[in-house]
């Protein structure tokens, strides 16, 4: 029989897993309320708190939130559909690669930010203008994962469903596409980071709603307390957007093995 | 014989490139048209031209050299102190236990968000921006270089323990080479990731460099100049990986990678 105790196995790996943040937390205070650490320099860990409690009950934030997962979120999901489809056609065929490939080789090392001024003043300095930032940076990382993907799907399993009767067209999505999804799933986890640090600089460069002008916005003032907490909170959903991501791509793709975390 | 290798390399490039040449020459077209402000969307051959003469002038160089500096401060700083945490926290458990949360949870957290911080502390100009460089790049290559030392094969360790090779001679001799090529591979993310912030935070906080003279053109709505300093970060991009490359290859000549 299984012993059950209060403190199963999960809570005290994620005990552990957690003391050393509440050790930093910890020290934090207490070198803010000795002076250790003065309050110009640095805001104590109790008045960033404070100040994330403010943001959260008076609902300051969640206009802000919204604002910045709507972006970031549709930007992710163009990126998807656009990266994929381009990456797999990519793979099956020659002269779409041989179009793409210099161009992709070109964009690639242009840093994505960079570009935001130019599509603001094509695409004026609305949402559009940063969603199409967003799509374009995570789409490079999905579609060159997808073409690699597509391309290192197994000889054998092509040739074992094409003797046993499927049809060279259905090849594709019974194959192909099944096959390189769990790669195409931990590129998309890549490009959901990227679009979170995409979005924050589109929106220190210019926005007047969004987390990330939020923080700005706070920083200017020098109420960093305020501007540590937007940044915990920025912390919180990123990670919580993360987890949910990876649960979810877990339960799709049950028949694979992933590997890690 | 020298005019026949040229015309093969000049076939070569166009068969390899035409896509690009296809995509300008549509660009450069559509900008002529009547209805087009030409100062919103210069014609490609404009920017390409334009490109030259501004490489030329000193102001380029300047700020080229501001953001490549920058950039390489911080990322050196990374280098030198994420392979140091990185390796401690692979050989010892204690290590790992107090810096594996810290670490995944600070990964992918947009750390640029920090940079009104980073300003209040060490200002607008070059420390400023060197430490937001090394914060961003530390984490990739601390999270790189603990999964090479994890990875390292056990029967190798184990083979120099029973050789007598233990503590800090095994860290250096036997899991810092082992790791090697995962670690490099946290570098060569490093590098994208320190010019990408020092253009960013040149953008945003000025202080000189290829980023600041992109945004203040396009304020001054000299959008030839702003797209010269785009292609020129991209350039150097270009470069840095590459040279990055070049430098694995040779220093990694075990482990060769395309």
């Amino acid at each position: 029989m299984k012993k059950i105790s209060p403190f199963g196995g999960l809570s005290k790996t994620a005990l552990l897993y957690l003391s050393p943040l509440a050790i930093v937390f910890a020290l934090w205070q207490l070198s803010s309320t000795t002076g250790i650490l003065p309050k110009s320099v640095f805001p104590s860990f109790f008045s960033v708190l404070r100040a994330l409690w403010d943001l959260i009950i008076t609902g300051e934030i969640f206009p802000h939130m919204l604002a910045s997962f709507y972006r970031s979120f549709t930007g992710l999901i163009i990126a998807v559909v656009l990266g994929v489809s381009l990456g797999i056609c990519m793979a099956r065929i020659v002269s779409v690669h041989n179009f793409f490939d210099p161009i992709l080789v070109l964009i690639y090392p242009i840093p994505k930010p960079a570009i935001i001024p130019l599509f603001m003043i094509w695409l004026g300095i609305g949402d559009f203008s940063k969603i199409s930032v967003i799509a374009l940076g995570c789409a490079v990382p999905i579609v060159i994962s997808s073409y690699n993907a597509a391309r290192g799907v197994d000889v054998k399993l092509v040739w074992s469903a094409l003797s046993k009767g499927t049809s060279p067209k259905k090849i594709l999505w019974r194959v192909i596409i099944p096959a390189s999804l769990p790669q195409i799933g931990a590129s998309v986890r890549v490009s959901l980071a990227v679009s979170f640090i995409i979005l924050i600089s589109s929106e220190l460069i210019s926005s007047a709603k969004g987390l990330g002008f939020l923080t700005f916005s706070y920083g200017s003032l020098g109420s960093e307390d305020y501007m540590i907490a937007v940044v915990f909170f920025l912390a919180a959903t990123g990670f919580l957007a993360d987890l949910l991501y990876v649960f979810l791509l877990k339960r799709i793709l049950s028949w694979h093995e992933f590997g890690g975390t | 014989m020298f005019f026949r290798k040229a015309q093969h390399l000049t076939l070569y490039f166009i068969k390899k490139f035409y896509s690009v040449l296809v995509v300008l020459v549509i660009w450069d077209l559509a900008a002529r048209l009547p209805w087009v402000n030409q100062y919103v969307f210069p014609p490609s051959s404009k920017i390409v031209i334009f490109w030259f003469s501004f490489v030329q002038s000193g102001e380029a160089l300047i700020s080229a050299t501001l953001t490549t500096l920058r950039a390489l401060a911080g990322l050196s700083l990374a280098i030198f102190a994420g392979i140091s945490l990185g390796l401690v926290m692979g050989k010892y458990r204690t290590v790992d236990w107090f810096f594996r949360p810290l670490i995944s949870i600070g990964f992918p957290v947009p750390k640029i968000a920090l940079l009104p911080l980073f300003i209040h502390w060490f200002g607008v100009f070059n420390q400023g921006k060197i430490a937001m460089i090394f914060v961003d790049c530390f984490f990739p290559i601390v999270i790189y270089t603990y999964h090479g030392v994890k990875g390292v094969n056990m029967e190798i360790i184990w083979s120099a323990l029973s050789k007598g090779v233990k503590g800090k001679r095994l860290m250096w001799k036997v899991l810092l080479p082992h790791a090697m090529p995962q670690i490099y591979d946290g570098i060569q993310l490093g590098i994208v990731i320190s010019l990408l912030i020092a253009f960013v935070s040149e953008m945003v906080s000025g202080g000189g460099g290829l980023g600041h003279l992109m945004i203040s053109s396009f304020r001054y709505m000299d959008t030839l100049k702003a797209f010269a300093a785009l292609i020129t970060i991209a350039i150097i991009g270009y470069v840095f990986t590459k040279v990055g490359l070049l430098i694995r290859n040779k220093l990694l000549f075990w482990h060769i990678e395309e």
